[in-house]
Protein backbone atom coordinates (compact mmCIF):
# COMPACT_ATOMS: atom_id res chain seq x y z
CA UNK A 1 0.00 0.00 0.00
CA UNK A 2 1.11 3.45 -0.73
CA UNK A 3 2.52 5.32 2.21
CA UNK A 4 1.73 8.96 1.88
CA UNK A 5 3.76 10.79 4.44
CA UNK A 6 1.32 13.68 4.30
CA UNK A 7 -1.41 11.48 5.65
CA UNK A 8 -0.55 10.72 9.22
CA UNK A 9 -3.10 8.01 9.84
CA UNK A 10 -2.62 7.72 13.53
CA UNK A 11 -5.12 4.98 14.23
CA UNK A 12 -3.70 2.76 11.51
CA UNK A 13 -0.23 3.48 12.70
CA UNK A 14 -1.19 2.53 16.19
CA UNK A 15 -2.65 -0.68 14.82
CA UNK A 16 0.62 -1.38 13.06
CA UNK A 17 2.30 -1.65 16.41
CA UNK A 18 1.01 -5.17 17.08
CA UNK A 19 1.00 -4.34 20.74
CA UNK A 20 1.41 -7.10 23.24
CA UNK A 21 -0.92 -5.72 25.84
CA UNK A 22 0.19 -6.06 29.39
CA UNK A 23 -2.24 -7.40 31.91
CA UNK A 24 -4.05 -4.70 33.74
CA UNK A 25 -3.41 -6.58 36.95
CA UNK A 26 -0.17 -5.30 38.33
CA UNK A 27 0.37 -2.91 35.45
CA UNK A 28 1.72 0.28 36.82
CA UNK A 29 -0.70 3.08 36.15
CA UNK A 30 -3.20 0.70 34.58
CA UNK A 31 -6.61 1.81 33.44
CA UNK A 32 -8.21 -0.48 35.99
CA UNK A 33 -6.35 1.27 38.77
CA UNK A 34 -8.07 4.39 37.67
CA UNK A 35 -11.60 3.06 37.36
CA UNK A 36 -13.94 1.56 39.89
CA UNK A 37 -15.29 -1.07 37.48
CA UNK A 38 -14.61 -2.20 33.94
CA UNK A 39 -17.77 -0.76 32.47
CA UNK A 40 -17.61 2.51 34.31
CA UNK A 41 -16.99 5.95 33.03
CA UNK A 42 -13.42 7.17 33.17
CA UNK A 43 -12.15 8.19 36.56
CA UNK A 44 -10.63 11.61 36.88
CA UNK A 45 -7.18 10.06 37.17
CA UNK A 46 -7.55 8.15 33.91
CA UNK A 47 -9.21 11.08 32.20
CA UNK A 48 -6.19 13.17 33.05
CA UNK A 49 -3.92 10.69 31.26
CA UNK A 50 -6.09 10.26 28.16
CA UNK A 51 -5.01 13.20 26.08
CA UNK A 52 -6.65 11.80 22.94
CA UNK A 53 -10.00 10.29 23.85
CA UNK A 54 -12.40 8.08 21.95
CA UNK A 55 -15.99 9.30 22.29
CA UNK A 56 -18.21 7.19 24.58
CA UNK A 57 -15.30 5.11 25.85
CA UNK A 58 -15.43 3.48 29.26
CA UNK A 59 -12.51 2.61 31.52
CA UNK A 60 -12.23 -0.99 30.35
CA UNK A 61 -11.71 0.19 26.76
CA UNK A 62 -8.28 1.46 27.72
CA UNK A 63 -5.14 -0.46 28.58
CA UNK A 64 -1.50 0.33 29.17
CA UNK A 65 1.33 -1.31 27.26
CA UNK A 66 5.02 -0.99 27.95
CA UNK A 67 6.58 -0.15 24.60
CA UNK A 68 10.09 0.65 23.48
CA UNK A 69 10.38 3.00 20.53
CA UNK A 70 13.45 3.90 18.55
CA UNK A 71 13.46 7.24 16.81
CA UNK A 72 14.83 6.41 13.35
CA UNK A 73 15.07 10.10 12.60
CA UNK A 74 13.30 13.31 11.81
CA UNK A 75 12.52 15.09 8.58
CA UNK A 76 11.72 18.62 9.70
CA UNK A 77 10.85 21.33 7.24
CA UNK A 78 11.42 25.06 7.24
CA UNK A 79 8.04 26.05 8.68
CA UNK A 80 8.43 23.97 11.84
CA UNK A 81 6.48 21.05 10.44
CA UNK A 82 7.76 17.85 8.91
CA UNK A 83 7.61 14.44 10.47
CA UNK A 84 9.45 12.01 12.68
CA UNK A 85 9.72 8.26 12.22
CA UNK A 86 9.40 6.01 15.25
CA UNK A 87 9.84 2.23 15.18
CA UNK A 88 8.21 -0.08 17.70
CA UNK A 89 11.16 -2.23 18.72
CA UNK A 90 8.99 -5.32 19.27
CA UNK A 91 8.51 -5.77 15.53
CA UNK A 92 10.10 -2.66 13.98
CA UNK A 93 6.84 -1.40 12.49
CA UNK A 94 7.12 2.33 12.04
CA UNK A 95 4.95 5.35 12.67
CA UNK A 96 5.35 8.66 10.90
CA UNK A 97 4.14 11.42 13.18
CA UNK A 98 3.88 15.19 12.83
CA UNK A 99 3.61 17.83 15.55
CA UNK A 100 0.24 17.35 17.23
CA UNK A 101 -0.02 13.66 16.31
CA UNK A 102 -0.37 10.99 18.95
CA UNK A 103 2.18 8.29 19.62
CA UNK A 104 -0.37 6.73 21.95
CA UNK A 105 -3.45 8.02 23.74
CA UNK A 106 -1.25 9.57 26.43
CA UNK A 107 1.74 10.82 24.43
CA UNK A 108 1.59 13.59 21.86
CA UNK A 109 4.32 14.92 19.62
CA UNK A 110 5.07 18.44 20.86
CA UNK A 111 7.97 19.42 18.61
CA UNK A 112 10.23 18.04 15.91
CA UNK A 113 13.73 19.32 15.27
CA UNK A 114 16.66 18.13 13.20
CA UNK A 115 18.10 16.32 16.18
CA UNK A 116 15.04 14.80 17.78
CA UNK A 117 11.51 14.93 19.11
CA UNK A 118 9.79 16.17 22.24
CA UNK A 119 6.79 14.20 23.49
CA UNK A 120 4.13 15.67 25.76
CA UNK A 121 2.14 13.72 28.32
CA UNK A 122 0.02 14.54 31.36
CA UNK A 123 3.11 14.31 33.53
CA UNK A 124 5.42 16.50 31.47
CA UNK A 125 7.65 16.32 28.44
CA UNK A 126 10.15 13.73 27.22
CA UNK A 127 12.90 14.50 24.73
CA UNK A 128 14.30 11.85 22.43
CA UNK A 129 17.25 12.13 20.08
CA UNK A 130 17.43 10.45 16.70
CA UNK A 131 18.82 6.94 16.85
CA UNK A 132 17.96 6.58 20.52
CA UNK A 133 15.34 4.47 22.24
CA UNK A 134 12.77 5.24 24.87
CA UNK A 135 10.39 3.00 26.80
CA UNK A 136 7.00 4.42 27.68
CA UNK A 137 3.89 3.16 29.41
CA UNK A 138 1.65 3.74 26.41
CA UNK A 139 -2.10 4.01 26.81
CA UNK A 140 -4.30 2.62 24.06
CA UNK A 141 -7.99 2.25 23.37
CA UNK A 142 -9.06 -1.24 22.33
CA UNK A 143 -9.80 0.12 18.84
CA UNK A 144 -6.13 1.03 18.46
CA UNK A 145 -5.01 -2.56 18.93
CA UNK A 146 -7.83 -4.31 17.08
CA UNK A 147 -5.49 -5.26 14.27
CA UNK A 148 -1.86 -6.21 14.07
CA UNK A 149 0.44 -6.52 11.11
CA UNK A 150 2.15 -9.89 10.91
CA UNK A 151 4.50 -9.03 8.07
CA UNK A 152 4.54 -9.95 4.39
CA UNK A 153 1.11 -8.43 3.78
CA UNK A 154 -0.73 -10.48 6.39
CA UNK A 155 -2.87 -8.88 9.12
CA UNK A 156 -4.71 -10.28 12.09
CA UNK A 157 -7.98 -8.51 12.82
CA UNK A 158 -10.32 -8.72 15.82
CA UNK A 159 -13.65 -8.98 14.01
CA UNK A 160 -15.80 -8.13 17.02
CA UNK A 161 -13.87 -4.97 17.75
CA UNK A 162 -13.88 -4.06 14.07
CA UNK A 163 -17.66 -4.41 14.19
CA UNK A 164 -17.71 -1.92 17.05
CA UNK A 165 -15.47 0.44 15.09
CA UNK A 166 -17.79 0.04 12.10
CA UNK A 167 -20.83 0.86 14.22
CA UNK A 168 -19.21 3.93 15.71
CA UNK A 169 -17.21 5.33 12.80
CA UNK A 170 -18.18 3.41 9.64
CA UNK A 171 -15.78 2.49 6.84
CA UNK A 172 -14.27 5.93 7.08
CA UNK A 173 -13.07 6.62 3.57
CA UNK A 174 -14.00 8.13 0.23
CA UNK A 175 -12.79 6.98 -3.15
CA UNK A 176 -12.50 7.69 -6.85
CA UNK A 177 -12.59 5.08 -9.57
CA UNK A 178 -10.16 4.93 -12.47
CA UNK A 179 -10.39 2.76 -15.54
CA UNK A 180 -7.88 2.39 -18.31
CA UNK A 181 -6.47 -0.07 -20.77
CA UNK A 182 -3.49 -1.95 -19.45
CA UNK A 183 -0.41 -2.27 -21.57
CA UNK A 184 -0.63 -6.00 -22.10
CA UNK A 185 -3.21 -8.72 -22.53
CA UNK A 186 -2.22 -9.97 -19.10
CA UNK A 187 -3.69 -6.83 -17.60
CA UNK A 188 -6.44 -5.96 -20.09
CA UNK A 189 -8.81 -3.26 -18.92
CA UNK A 190 -7.88 -2.15 -15.45
CA UNK A 191 -10.26 -0.60 -12.91
CA UNK A 192 -8.90 0.70 -9.65
CA UNK A 193 -10.47 2.35 -6.63
CA UNK A 194 -8.23 5.05 -5.22
CA UNK A 195 -8.89 6.17 -1.65
CA UNK A 196 -9.12 9.96 -1.73
CA UNK A 197 -9.57 10.43 2.00
CA UNK A 198 -9.31 8.14 5.00
CA UNK A 199 -10.76 8.91 8.44
CA UNK A 200 -8.23 7.82 11.05
CA UNK A 201 -11.05 6.48 13.23
CA UNK A 202 -12.73 4.33 10.56
CA UNK A 203 -12.44 0.64 9.76
CA UNK A 204 -10.29 1.04 6.66
CA UNK A 205 -7.66 3.06 8.51
CA UNK A 206 -7.48 0.32 11.13
CA UNK A 207 -6.92 -2.13 8.29
CA UNK A 208 -3.79 -0.22 7.30
CA UNK A 209 -5.31 1.60 4.34
CA UNK A 210 -4.40 5.19 3.71
CA UNK A 211 -5.19 8.04 1.43
CA UNK A 212 -3.80 7.00 -1.93
CA UNK A 213 -4.23 3.26 -1.37
CA UNK A 214 -5.42 1.62 -4.59
CA UNK A 215 -7.98 -1.19 -4.20
CA UNK A 216 -8.83 -3.65 -6.95
CA UNK A 217 -10.79 -6.64 -5.63
CA UNK A 218 -12.29 -8.13 -2.48
CA UNK A 219 -12.03 -11.93 -2.29
CA UNK A 220 -11.54 -11.94 -6.05
CA UNK A 221 -14.53 -9.73 -6.89
CA UNK A 222 -13.81 -6.45 -8.69
CA UNK A 223 -14.36 -3.43 -6.48
CA UNK A 224 -15.97 -0.12 -7.38
CA UNK A 225 -15.93 3.15 -5.52
CA UNK A 226 -19.27 2.45 -3.85
CA UNK A 227 -17.99 -0.76 -2.28
CA UNK A 228 -15.97 0.63 0.60
CA UNK A 229 -18.56 -0.32 3.19
CA UNK A 230 -18.61 -3.85 1.78
CA UNK A 231 -14.87 -4.05 2.42
CA UNK A 232 -15.32 -2.71 5.94
CA UNK A 233 -18.14 -5.16 6.70
CA UNK A 234 -16.09 -8.11 5.47
CA UNK A 235 -13.45 -7.25 8.05
CA UNK A 236 -15.97 -7.67 10.88
CA UNK A 237 -16.81 -11.31 10.13
CA UNK A 238 -15.00 -13.38 12.74
CA UNK A 239 -13.60 -16.71 11.63
CA UNK A 240 -13.04 -15.67 8.02
CA UNK A 241 -10.08 -14.81 5.86
CA UNK A 242 -10.40 -11.73 3.70
CA UNK A 243 -8.26 -11.22 0.61
CA UNK A 244 -7.95 -7.66 -0.56
CA UNK A 245 -6.25 -7.15 -3.90
CA UNK A 246 -4.44 -3.85 -4.06
CA UNK A 247 -2.42 -2.25 -6.78
CA UNK A 248 0.89 -0.67 -6.12
CA UNK A 249 3.53 0.51 -8.49
CA UNK A 250 1.74 -1.04 -11.42
CA UNK A 251 1.24 -4.50 -10.05
CA UNK A 252 -1.47 -6.18 -8.07
CA UNK A 253 -0.83 -8.05 -4.88
CA UNK A 254 -2.96 -9.52 -2.14
CA UNK A 255 -3.24 -8.38 1.44
CA UNK A 256 -4.64 -11.12 3.67
CA UNK A 257 -6.70 -10.38 6.77
CA UNK A 258 -7.24 -13.22 9.20
CA UNK A 259 -10.36 -12.12 11.06
CA UNK A 260 -10.45 -13.62 14.55
CA UNK B 1 37.30 -12.35 -5.22
CA UNK B 2 37.98 -15.78 -6.59
CA UNK B 3 41.71 -15.25 -7.26
CA UNK B 4 42.28 -13.93 -3.80
CA UNK B 5 40.65 -17.00 -2.35
CA UNK B 6 42.89 -19.38 -4.31
CA UNK B 7 45.97 -17.38 -3.37
CA UNK B 8 45.07 -17.54 0.28
CA UNK B 9 44.63 -21.30 0.14
CA UNK B 10 48.08 -21.62 -1.41
CA UNK B 11 49.67 -19.68 1.43
CA UNK B 12 47.82 -21.78 3.95
CA UNK B 13 49.20 -24.96 2.41
CA UNK B 14 52.73 -23.80 3.04
CA UNK B 15 52.16 -22.68 6.62
CA UNK B 16 50.73 -25.87 7.98
CA UNK B 17 50.77 -25.00 11.65
CA UNK B 18 48.19 -22.24 11.35
CA UNK B 19 46.04 -23.68 8.67
CA UNK B 20 42.92 -25.00 10.30
CA UNK B 21 40.88 -21.89 10.94
CA UNK B 22 42.21 -20.07 7.92
CA UNK B 23 41.42 -22.91 5.57
CA UNK B 24 37.96 -23.08 6.99
CA UNK B 25 37.27 -19.47 6.13
CA UNK B 26 39.20 -19.28 2.90
CA UNK B 27 38.05 -22.45 1.25
CA UNK B 28 34.42 -22.49 2.33
CA UNK B 29 31.46 -20.88 0.67
CA UNK B 30 28.31 -20.02 2.57
CA UNK B 31 25.95 -22.89 3.21
CA UNK B 32 23.00 -20.59 3.76
CA UNK B 33 22.03 -17.31 2.13
CA UNK B 34 19.39 -14.76 3.06
CA UNK B 35 18.17 -11.59 1.50
CA UNK B 36 16.30 -8.50 2.62
CA UNK B 37 14.67 -6.23 0.11
CA UNK B 38 11.65 -5.11 -1.88
CA UNK B 39 9.84 -5.97 -5.10
CA UNK B 40 13.03 -5.78 -7.15
CA UNK B 41 14.32 -8.75 -5.17
CA UNK B 42 10.95 -10.45 -5.68
CA UNK B 43 11.43 -10.33 -9.44
CA UNK B 44 8.26 -8.28 -9.70
CA UNK B 45 6.78 -8.26 -13.22
CA UNK B 46 10.12 -9.50 -14.55
CA UNK B 47 8.54 -11.71 -17.20
CA UNK B 48 5.80 -9.19 -18.00
CA UNK B 49 3.25 -10.95 -15.79
CA UNK B 50 2.03 -8.69 -12.99
CA UNK B 51 3.02 -10.67 -9.93
CA UNK B 52 6.07 -11.76 -7.95
CA UNK B 53 8.26 -13.82 -10.24
CA UNK B 54 10.89 -14.91 -7.78
CA UNK B 55 12.50 -17.35 -10.16
CA UNK B 56 13.59 -14.29 -12.14
CA UNK B 57 14.92 -12.44 -9.12
CA UNK B 58 18.51 -11.24 -9.33
CA UNK B 59 19.21 -12.51 -5.82
CA UNK B 60 16.97 -15.51 -5.11
CA UNK B 61 16.03 -16.60 -8.65
CA UNK B 62 16.44 -20.08 -10.04
CA UNK B 63 16.10 -19.35 -13.75
CA UNK B 64 19.21 -19.83 -15.84
CA UNK B 65 18.18 -16.70 -17.73
CA UNK B 66 19.04 -14.66 -14.66
CA UNK B 67 21.97 -16.54 -13.11
CA UNK B 68 21.10 -15.11 -9.72
CA UNK B 69 23.35 -14.77 -6.69
CA UNK B 70 21.72 -17.94 -5.33
CA UNK B 71 22.35 -19.83 -8.58
CA UNK B 72 25.97 -18.74 -8.71
CA UNK B 73 26.58 -19.88 -5.15
CA UNK B 74 24.72 -23.12 -5.81
CA UNK B 75 27.08 -23.84 -8.68
CA UNK B 76 29.94 -23.55 -6.20
CA UNK B 77 28.22 -25.19 -3.23
CA UNK B 78 25.37 -27.44 -4.42
CA UNK B 79 23.92 -28.01 -0.94
CA UNK B 80 23.42 -24.32 -0.27
CA UNK B 81 19.99 -23.16 0.96
CA UNK B 82 18.39 -19.75 1.13
CA UNK B 83 16.02 -17.72 3.28
CA UNK B 84 14.48 -15.00 1.11
CA UNK B 85 12.78 -12.37 3.25
CA UNK B 86 12.22 -9.62 0.67
CA UNK B 87 8.67 -8.26 0.49
CA UNK B 88 6.85 -6.34 -2.22
CA UNK B 89 6.59 -2.68 -1.29
CA UNK B 90 9.10 -2.79 1.54
CA UNK B 91 11.04 0.30 2.51
CA UNK B 92 14.35 0.64 4.29
CA UNK B 93 12.60 2.92 6.80
CA UNK B 94 8.81 2.73 6.87
CA UNK B 95 6.09 0.14 7.31
CA UNK B 96 6.03 -3.29 8.86
CA UNK B 97 8.37 -5.01 6.41
CA UNK B 98 11.29 -2.62 6.59
CA UNK B 99 14.92 -3.70 6.76
CA UNK B 100 14.93 -4.08 10.54
CA UNK B 101 11.75 -6.20 10.44
CA UNK B 102 13.16 -8.43 7.71
CA UNK B 103 16.47 -8.69 9.54
CA UNK B 104 14.68 -9.84 12.67
CA UNK B 105 12.91 -12.52 10.59
CA UNK B 106 16.26 -13.67 9.25
CA UNK B 107 17.49 -13.93 12.83
CA UNK B 108 14.37 -15.82 13.89
CA UNK B 109 15.33 -18.77 11.71
CA UNK B 110 17.06 -21.69 13.37
CA UNK B 111 20.01 -21.62 11.01
CA UNK B 112 21.51 -18.16 10.57
CA UNK B 113 22.96 -17.42 7.14
CA UNK B 114 26.59 -16.63 6.47
CA UNK B 115 25.67 -14.27 3.65
CA UNK B 116 22.91 -11.64 3.51
CA UNK B 117 22.13 -9.42 0.54
CA UNK B 118 20.33 -6.13 1.11
CA UNK B 119 18.54 -3.94 -1.44
CA UNK B 120 16.12 -1.21 -0.35
CA UNK B 121 15.41 2.39 -1.11
CA UNK B 122 13.23 2.73 -4.22
CA UNK B 123 10.01 2.63 -2.17
CA UNK B 124 11.43 5.06 0.36
CA UNK B 125 11.74 7.52 -2.50
CA UNK B 126 8.61 6.62 -4.46
CA UNK B 127 6.32 6.66 -1.42
CA UNK B 128 7.28 10.19 -0.44
CA UNK B 129 4.44 12.65 -0.88
CA UNK B 130 4.69 15.10 -3.73
CA UNK B 131 5.37 18.73 -2.96
CA UNK B 132 4.27 21.79 -4.90
CA UNK B 133 7.02 23.81 -3.25
CA UNK B 134 10.39 24.61 -4.74
CA UNK B 135 11.97 21.42 -3.41
CA UNK B 136 10.31 18.22 -4.68
CA UNK B 137 12.32 16.16 -2.19
CA UNK B 138 11.07 17.93 0.94
CA UNK B 139 8.91 14.97 2.01
CA UNK B 140 11.63 12.37 1.49
CA UNK B 141 13.25 10.94 4.60
CA UNK B 142 16.29 12.84 5.79
CA UNK B 143 19.44 10.85 4.94
CA UNK B 144 20.09 10.37 8.66
CA UNK B 145 16.68 8.73 9.01
CA UNK B 146 17.50 6.42 6.13
CA UNK B 147 20.81 5.36 7.65
CA UNK B 148 19.24 5.24 11.11
CA UNK B 149 16.84 2.59 9.83
CA UNK B 150 19.71 0.79 8.13
CA UNK B 151 21.60 0.72 11.42
CA UNK B 152 18.61 -0.86 13.17
CA UNK B 153 18.58 -3.70 10.65
CA UNK B 154 22.34 -4.10 10.89
CA UNK B 155 22.15 -4.31 14.66
CA UNK B 156 19.60 -7.11 14.33
CA UNK B 157 21.86 -9.03 11.93
CA UNK B 158 24.96 -8.38 14.00
CA UNK B 159 23.20 -10.01 16.93
CA UNK B 160 22.65 -13.32 15.15
CA UNK B 161 25.01 -13.81 12.21
CA UNK B 162 28.11 -15.94 12.70
CA UNK B 163 31.49 -14.29 13.02
CA UNK B 164 32.84 -13.22 9.67
CA UNK B 165 29.53 -13.43 7.84
CA UNK B 166 29.09 -11.20 4.80
CA UNK B 167 26.45 -8.54 4.27
CA UNK B 168 26.33 -7.13 0.76
CA UNK B 169 24.42 -3.86 0.46
CA UNK B 170 23.30 -2.87 -3.03
CA UNK B 171 22.73 0.79 -3.85
CA UNK B 172 19.24 1.90 -4.86
CA UNK B 173 18.35 2.72 -8.45
CA UNK B 174 18.00 6.26 -9.73
CA UNK B 175 14.23 6.28 -10.18
CA UNK B 176 14.45 9.41 -12.30
CA UNK B 177 16.54 7.41 -14.76
CA UNK B 178 13.96 4.64 -14.75
CA UNK B 179 11.40 7.31 -15.68
CA UNK B 180 13.55 8.26 -18.68
CA UNK B 181 13.73 4.62 -19.73
CA UNK B 182 9.95 4.25 -19.45
CA UNK B 183 9.29 7.34 -21.51
CA UNK B 184 11.53 5.92 -24.19
CA UNK B 185 9.87 2.51 -24.03
CA UNK B 186 6.29 3.31 -24.97
CA UNK B 187 3.71 6.06 -25.09
CA UNK B 188 1.42 4.06 -22.81
CA UNK B 189 3.95 3.97 -19.97
CA UNK B 190 2.74 7.35 -18.63
CA UNK B 191 -0.83 6.03 -18.82
CA UNK B 192 -0.12 2.95 -16.73
CA UNK B 193 1.93 5.02 -14.31
CA UNK B 194 -1.12 7.22 -13.79
CA UNK B 195 -3.73 4.46 -13.50
CA UNK B 196 -1.62 2.30 -11.22
CA UNK B 197 0.07 5.14 -9.33
CA UNK B 198 3.58 4.01 -10.12
CA UNK B 199 6.23 6.05 -8.30
CA UNK B 200 4.22 9.23 -8.64
CA UNK B 201 6.95 11.35 -7.07
CA UNK B 202 8.81 11.14 -10.37
CA UNK B 203 6.23 9.91 -12.88
CA UNK B 204 3.89 12.84 -12.08
CA UNK B 205 6.70 15.35 -12.13
CA UNK B 206 6.78 17.06 -15.55
CA UNK B 207 9.81 19.25 -14.84
CA UNK B 208 13.11 17.53 -15.71
CA UNK B 209 15.03 19.86 -13.41
CA UNK B 210 12.87 18.82 -10.47
CA UNK B 211 13.23 15.14 -11.39
CA UNK B 212 16.98 15.71 -11.40
CA UNK B 213 16.72 16.98 -7.83
CA UNK B 214 15.04 13.71 -6.88
CA UNK B 215 17.85 11.85 -8.60
CA UNK B 216 20.41 13.88 -6.68
CA UNK B 217 18.61 12.97 -3.46
CA UNK B 218 18.96 9.30 -4.39
CA UNK B 219 22.68 9.89 -4.84
CA UNK B 220 22.77 11.40 -1.36
CA UNK B 221 21.05 8.32 0.09
CA UNK B 222 23.47 6.02 -1.70
CA UNK B 223 26.52 7.94 -0.52
CA UNK B 224 25.23 8.09 3.07
CA UNK B 225 24.55 4.36 2.94
CA UNK B 226 28.03 3.65 1.57
CA UNK B 227 29.60 5.74 4.33
CA UNK B 228 27.59 3.78 6.90
CA UNK B 229 28.60 0.48 5.30
CA UNK B 230 32.25 1.52 5.57
CA UNK B 231 31.77 2.37 9.25
CA UNK B 232 30.24 -1.05 9.88
CA UNK B 233 32.91 -2.88 7.92
CA UNK B 234 35.78 -1.16 9.69
CA UNK B 235 33.93 -1.20 13.02
CA UNK B 236 34.70 2.48 13.35
CA UNK B 237 31.17 2.81 14.72
CA UNK B 238 32.02 0.27 17.43
CA UNK B 239 28.96 -1.83 16.60
CA UNK B 240 30.50 -4.65 14.57
CA UNK B 241 31.76 -6.90 17.32
CA UNK B 242 30.87 -9.98 15.26
CA UNK B 243 33.48 -9.09 12.66
CA UNK B 244 30.93 -8.94 9.88
CA UNK B 245 32.22 -8.21 6.41
CA UNK B 246 30.01 -5.42 5.08
CA UNK B 247 30.38 -4.36 1.44
CA UNK B 248 28.49 -2.27 -1.10
CA UNK B 249 28.46 -1.87 -4.87
CA UNK B 250 28.34 1.95 -4.66
CA UNK B 251 31.47 3.73 -5.83
CA UNK B 252 30.13 7.14 -6.68
CA UNK B 253 27.46 9.02 -8.57
CA UNK B 254 26.79 9.52 -12.24
CA UNK B 255 27.55 13.22 -11.74
CA UNK B 256 30.97 12.33 -10.40
CA UNK B 257 31.85 10.11 -13.34
CA UNK B 258 30.89 6.70 -11.96
CA UNK B 259 28.20 5.88 -14.50
CA UNK B 260 27.29 2.17 -14.65
CA UNK B 261 29.64 1.16 -11.85
CA UNK B 262 26.78 0.18 -9.52
CA UNK B 263 23.01 -0.21 -9.57
CA UNK B 264 22.72 3.28 -8.13
CA UNK B 265 24.72 4.81 -10.96
CA UNK B 266 23.21 2.79 -13.78
CA UNK B 267 21.54 4.65 -16.62
CA UNK B 268 18.54 2.45 -17.28
CA UNK B 269 17.28 2.00 -20.81
CA UNK B 270 14.01 0.79 -22.31
CA UNK B 271 15.20 -2.77 -22.88
CA UNK B 272 15.78 -3.34 -19.17
CA UNK B 273 12.32 -2.58 -17.77
CA UNK B 274 9.15 -4.65 -18.08
CA UNK B 275 6.10 -3.84 -20.19
CA UNK B 276 3.59 -4.13 -17.34
CA UNK B 277 4.51 -1.22 -15.11
CA UNK B 278 7.38 0.24 -17.16
CA UNK B 279 9.35 0.50 -13.95
CA UNK B 280 10.59 -2.77 -12.51
CA UNK B 281 13.49 -4.58 -14.17
CA UNK B 282 12.55 -7.25 -16.69
CA UNK B 283 14.50 -10.48 -17.09
CA UNK B 284 17.34 -8.68 -18.85
CA UNK B 285 17.44 -6.05 -16.12
CA UNK B 286 17.35 -8.68 -13.38
CA UNK B 287 20.25 -10.52 -15.05
CA UNK B 288 22.24 -7.29 -15.01
CA UNK B 289 21.51 -6.79 -11.32
CA UNK B 290 22.67 -10.36 -10.64
CA UNK B 291 25.89 -9.69 -12.50
CA UNK B 292 26.44 -6.46 -10.55
CA UNK B 293 25.70 -8.22 -7.27
CA UNK B 294 28.16 -10.98 -8.05
CA UNK B 295 30.93 -8.62 -9.13
CA UNK B 296 30.69 -6.87 -5.78
CA UNK B 297 30.34 -10.04 -3.72
CA UNK B 298 33.55 -10.97 -1.89
CA UNK B 299 33.14 -14.46 -3.34
CA UNK B 300 32.30 -13.17 -6.80
CA UNK B 301 34.17 -12.12 -9.87
CA UNK B 302 33.93 -9.93 -12.94
CA UNK B 303 33.74 -6.22 -13.63
CA UNK B 304 30.73 -3.93 -13.42
CA UNK B 305 31.23 -2.50 -16.89
CA UNK B 306 30.46 -5.91 -18.36
CA UNK B 307 27.20 -6.17 -16.42
CA UNK B 308 25.15 -3.25 -17.59
CA UNK B 309 23.82 -2.68 -21.07
CA UNK B 310 25.12 0.68 -22.11
CA UNK B 311 22.96 1.33 -25.13
CA UNK B 312 21.23 4.66 -25.36
CA UNK B 313 17.60 5.21 -24.74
Amino acid sequence: MKTSRNAFVVSALLALAACASTSLVGCSGSAEDSASSSGSALSSALSAQVLHAVPNAVASDYHFTTQTFRLFGTTPNADGGGFATFADKSNWSTRHVAVGDWLSRNYQVASITKSGVTLRSATGTTSLKSGKETTINALYHRFDTASSYQGKNVWTVDGKTFADIHTQFGAGATADERTGTGPTAAIGTMTTVVLTSVDTDGVLAHAGLQEGSVLVALNGTQLHKGDLDTVATALTKSGTTVSLTVSEHGAQHTVTYNVD
Amino acid sequence: MRLKKLGCTLVVATVASVTVSIVASAGTYPTRLANAGDSISQGWDADDVPHSQVKYSWVQGTSSVIDSIYSRYKALAPKITQDPESVFGAEMVGGGDNFAAQASRICANKTPPQHVTVLFGANDVCNAAQSDGPDPTVNMYAPATFTGAFDAGMEELESCLPTGATIEVISMPRVDQVYVAGMAKSSWCPEIWSIATVCTLVTSEPDPARRALIGAAVDTYNQALADDVAAWNSNSNGKNTAGLKVVTDWKGSIANGFTDTSLGSHLFNASEINTVDCFHPNEAGQAELACNGWVNDPDGSGVESACFTQEGN
